[in-house]
Formats: structure tokens, C-alpha cells, sequence
């Protein structure tokens, strides 16, 4: 079974009720352990498209399956459980909670899921070592580099034990050396616990290490390939 | 505002009226020297033995002229036993010049401040009290004035010249006796309770509150206390626009924060919960050091008091000392701290509606 299914999608904002298409019948699936980046010009849709996968925002047609559950017509609320248990987030930026400590963002998603203390304890210890910031557990965000608090949001997005894992540009505001050390850990996860990761890149970097890489052209797949990494 | 009433009614009842007075039902209507209380020592006994009361006081009132060299105007002489008047109204400390009343000198009185201005007396003046008696002869005496008061109440002052009791009593002869009893309680709370068992007592006699002696202030302080919620209400919607206003910054601040927590799966509940939690921990901060702020400063000037000299004419004509201390109950703080909980947790949903109304795609993205 795949993991996730895009059955003939589109997405269509309206402009000042001219109409806007961002995705236009795009048909995409992913299985298990595949390490992916949709990759395209600025406008092309592979945000839309991530967005639309990841439930923060609804296809105008067509329907997304995860893990055998069409997810295309849940509620707000119930789209929000869902994204809870089984998907994982890594954002450009903004990614932590300001307030709280590396570990206390790590564990945040556990406590949204109600795990008890001694799992979310545990879970954030291995879970912080994986990243290499074991060192980092009572720091804040301001007190990390961009990379750190990367690999932090990387291993919050882990906790929650999702299906996969959905990145959107998260190498865009790292220096190089940052961006190769992020992608060594996904990469690790994603050979040693198959974890399937999804990005949305224009870092070349990114392309250069996924296994799998879609080009979106004016909201249509206009190609995908599979590399050889 | 609750000062100034309290100063005028301090003013007036406390230190004029008392609580509750006692009169023959004759003499409310007519103020005639015959109208006394029959057996008024018994009275006074039955009064004391009630519970709640402070301190009783018995008065001769008269109304008469008054007469100085150069001047002349109408008055009501009270003859009052000063140690028992002080007692009730502690009027001693309104004396501003000269002394209370001295043990060994005769026909003394004490002149009020507007009334020593109309007579164009002072300290140790003559001035000659006339008064009709109930046969229709003119009684009149010779006193000197020892002591000057001001009670705070201009009305008071110019209306009102105090005597011993036992002068007065020698003056008017036959016609001599009590017209009043007055009376303060221990806790002013109880005041119809103890308004009704002395009526009830004492069936022959007009047993009156100060509400009834004094409907005006009654009436003033109904007023001031209505005029205080009205203030508290308008305080209240000014401080709700304060949180809304202040709340929606925090919201609107926070979109992508916001978005982002939506985002990796904080449902609308927790997040509406998150920021009325984060009000209401804001209120439990602030409300306390306001109120204690409050209460400080209630308590410093409540002491020190504000002078209002500037107004301090037009004041006292309305009973209203110039100088005003600072009053609040202790309930009103407990009070006014659940009435700013409450407005800050209503005041709290509409940002918190504006919060789980974010759309998670567009709050990640917004600059």
C-alpha cells in the first residue's frame, strides 16, 4: 500500500474572483521510505501541492489518500488530529516554540498526544541524540544556530511517530555546512528507520540527495526521476 | 466619591444628627418648647439596655434669637450635657478656637463659624438668646461664647449654638425639660433593626434613622452609590477594550507561531484554550498589583487626606469637608477583582476566535 495517493488534484485560488490555478490534475504516489523533493520555479506549485498533501489546505478537485484513509473531505478539526498522529512538519522557518527549551519543543508534540512522561522523557533523549544536540536539551532557540534549530524541528517532527515527514524549504536559511549536516541526519532516517521524507526545494543541495525528484512546471508534474543516491 | 459621602455623612449624621434620634411626635411637627419626652432618664435607660447601642445623649432644643451688639439672627439652641454629647458626636474636636466647655464657668456656649461671621462676634463675646416660652413670655439670657466650632457643614454652623444643659434648663424654668435623644450604634448596619425595636418599645415617641432626619443625604448617598457603578461599568468596558485590544496584538503577532502550532496538530480547542489561559495569567498578575495599588494608596490618603480648598466654600455648603480622605470597603476590592476576571475572560474570546479562525497555510506564510 502506498502511503500517500494524489488522485488527479487541482488547486484553484481566486484572485479578486479571477481565478488562480496553482495545481492542475496532478496524479502522485509515494511509498514508504521514499526520500523525495518536488522541485520547480517560484509559482510552479510545489507548495500548494505540499500544502494539499500535508491537509493545510484543500484540492478545489480531486482527492489525497494517507495511509489508505481519503483525508480530502475531513473537518478542520479532524484534519488536525489527523495531521497530529501521522504527519510531520519541518518549515522554512519559524519552526519552534521561542519560549521553551529544545527538549520541551521536542516533547510539545507528545503532550498534544497525550503520551505519558516517562515515553515523551525517553523518546526526546533519543530522539535529541539522533540530531546530534543531546547537549542542546535546555536551550533555547535563540541560543541555537539556524542548523541547530533545523535538526531541533526535525526531531519534534520525529516524535509524533508520523507516516511521513513534509519539509518545506527547510535548508532555504542555512549557510552550507548547516544544510549538508541537516541532510546527512534526514538521510540517515530515512535509510535506518525508513522514514519517508517529502520536500519542497529549489536548493540544489537537496535535489542533488533525493532519491526521487518531481519537477513541477505552472502547477503540472512535468517530470519524475528516479536517482540513483 | 466614596470618601466625599462619607465625609459629609460623617459630617452630618455622625457628628450631628447621630444615628438615631428620639423625639415627642409634637414636637417634629411644631419644634414647640412643650413638645418634651415624658421620663427621660427612663427612656435613656431603656435605650442603653438595647444591644448594639454606643452611646446615648439627651439635648434641650430650643429655637430662639439670637442677639449680639451689632447683630441679630433666628437659631436653634441646643442645651447638651458635653460629656455625653461628646460621647455621640465627638464634638469637641470641631471647637477651632476657644475650648469645648469648662467645668466651673457658667452660661457658655459654643458659636458655629458662619454664625460667629453673621453676629460679628469672637472668642469671649456676649450675646443675649431669646426665646419664647409656652405661656407667650420672652425668656432671654446672657452668654458668653468660650468656644468656636466648624463642623464641616456650613448649614450646621450657621443654624446652631450649643449650650450646657443645665444653663438652658435654668432659663426656661417651668418650660425646661428634654426635646431629644440621640443616639449612635455600634455598627451603623444595624440601624433599622434598632430604629424598629426602639419604636416598638417605645410606642408614645417618633423613633427616626438619620435616613429619615436627613432624606437629602439619604438620597445623595443612593445617588453616589448608583453613580459608582455607573463609573465602575464604564471602567470595566474601557479596561475590556484594553484586553481585546491587547489580546488581538498578541494573536495577531503570533500568526505564524500560531499557524505553525495549527500546523503540526494544536486543535482549535487548545489553541482557543492557550490564549484565554494566557489572559487570564495576565489578569492574575495585573489585578493584584492594581489592587494593591489601590489600596495603598486609598490607605495613604485616607489618612493624609486630599485638600480641595479651591472648592472649599461651595463644599461646605453642601456638608462637604474641604479636606477629603479616601474610602473604600474591603469588600468593594474582592469585589471589583471578580468583576476585572470577569471582564477579562469575556473580553478574551474574540481574539481567542480570531486565533482558531487562522488558516494554517496562510499564517505560515505571513510577513
Amino acid at each position: 500500500m502506498n502511503v500517500i495517493d494524489i488522485n488527479n488534484v487541482s488547486k484553484i485560488y481566486h484572485d479578486n474572483a479571477i481565478p488562480v490555478p496553482a495545481v492542475t490534475d496532478v496524479t502522485l504516489n509515494f511509498t514508504q521510505g521514499e526520500f523525495a523533493a518536488l522541485v520547480g520555479p517560484s509559482g510552479s506549485g510545489k507548495t500548494t501541492l505540499l500544502n494539499i498533501i500535508g491537509g493545510l489546505d484543500k484540492p478545489s478537485k480531486g482527492d489525497v489518500v494517507i495511509a489508505g484513509q481519503n483525508v480530502t473531505n475531513l473537518s478542520d478539526s479532524k484534519m488536525i488530529d489527523f495531521r497530529l498522529q501521522n504527519i510531520g512538519f519541518v518549515f522554512q522557518a519559524y519552526n519552534l516554540i521561542p519560549v521553551l527549551t529544545a527538549k520541551e519543543n521536542v516533547e510539545f508534540i507528545m503532550l498534544l498526544q497525550n503520551r505519558p512522561k516517562a515515553e515523551r522523557d525517553r523518546r526526546v533523549a533519543e530522539l535529541l541524540k539522533e540530531v546530534g544536540l543531546e547537549d542542546k536539551m535546555n536551550t533555547r532557540p535563540n541560543e541555537m544556530s539556524g542548523g541547530q534549530q533545523q535538526r531541533v524541528a526535525v526531531a519534534r517532527a520525529l516524535a509524533s511517530k508520523p507516516k511521513f515527514i513534509l519539509a518545506d524549504e527547510p535548508t532555504a536559511n542555512l549557510d552550507s555546512k548547516s544544510a549538508a549536516n541537516l541532510l546527512d541526519i534526514m538521510a540517515e532516517m530515512n535509510k535506518n528507520e525508513n522514514i519517508t521524507f517529502i520536500f519542497s526545494t529549489h536548493d540544489q543541495r537537496v535535489i542533488d540527495r533525493a532519491r526521487r525528484v518531481i519537477t513541477l512546471t505552472d502547477g503540472k508534474v512535468s517530470s519524475d526521476v528516479i536517482q540513483n543516491n | 466619591m466614596a470618601g466625599m459621602m462619607n465625609e459629609m455623612m460623617e459630617n452630618s449624621i455622625n457628628h450631628y444628627f447621630s444615628h438615631i434620634q428620639i423625639h415627642n411626635p409634637g414636637f417634629k411637627g411644631n419644634n414647640e418648647i412643650q413638645y418634651t419626652i415624658k421620663d427621660p432618664q427612663k427612656v435613656e435607660a431603656g435605650i442603653k439596655s438595647i444591644q448594639g447601642v454606643n452611646a446615648v445623649t439627651l439635648r434641650t432644643v430650643v429655637f430662639g434669637m439670637a442677639t449680639s451688639p451689632t447683630s441679630a439672627t433666628g437659631v436653634k439652641a441646643v442645651g447638651i450635657d458635653p460629656a455625653k454629647e461628646n460621647e455621640v458626636t465627638q464634638f469637641s474636636q470641631f471647637v477651632k478656637q476657644g475650648s469645648y466647655f469648662t467645668d466651673n464657668k457658667r452660661n457658655e456656649v459654643l458659636v458655629g463659624k458662619k454664625l460667629a461671621e453673621k453676629l460679628h462676634i469672637k472668642l469671649r463675646s456676649k450675646i443675649i438668646l431669646t426665646f419664647a416660652a409656652q405661656d407667650g413670655n420672652i425668656l432671654s439670657g446672657a452668654f458668653r461664647v468660650c468656644g468656636i466650632y466648624g463642623s464641616g457643614n456650613t448649614q450646621i454652623d450657621a443654624a446652631n449654638i450649643f449650650a450646657n444643659i443645665q444653663d438652658m434648663n435654668v432659663l426656661l424654668g417651668k418650660d425646661s425639660g428634654y426635646h431629644e435623644i440621640a443616639l449612635t450604634l455600634k455598627d451603623v448596619k444595624n440601624i433599622d433593626i434598632v430604629g424598629s425595636d426602639l419604636q416598638k418599645k417605645f410606642p408614645g415617641l417618633k423613633v427616626e434613622t438619620w435616613k429619615e432626619l436627613s432624606p437629602e443625604t439619604a438620597t445623595l448617598n443612593d445617588y453616589v452609590g448608583f453613580v459608582l457603578w455607573i463609573l465602575m461599568s464604564v471602567m470595566m468596558i474601557g479596561l475590556a477594550f484594553a484586553i481585546v485590544n491587547t489580546m488581538l496584538m498578541a494573536v495577531m503577532e503570533r500568526t505564524r507561531e500560531l499557524g505553525m502550532l495549527m500546523a503540526i496538530g494544536m486543535n482549535k480547542r487548545r489553541t482557543f484554550l492557550m490564549i484565554m489561559i494566557e489572559t487570564i495569567s495576565l489578569t492574575f498578575v495585573g489585578c493584584p498589583f492594581g489592587v494593591g495599588i489601590a489600596y495603598l494608596t486609598t490607605e495613604y490618603f485616607g489618612k493624609k487626606g486630599i485638600s480641595l480648598a479651591s472648592w472649599g466654600k461651595g463644599m461646605e455648603n453642601f456638608g462637604m469637608s474641604t479636606m477629603v480622605y479616601p474610602h473604600l470597603e474591603n469588600n468593594l476590592y474582592f469585589q471589583v477583582s471578580i468583576l476585572v476576571f470577569i471582564t477579562a475572560f469575556l473580553s478574551a474570546i474574540y481574539p481567542s476566535i480570531r486565533a482558531i479562525r487562522l488558516k494554517p497555510a496562510e499564517a505560515i506564510r505571513k510577513i
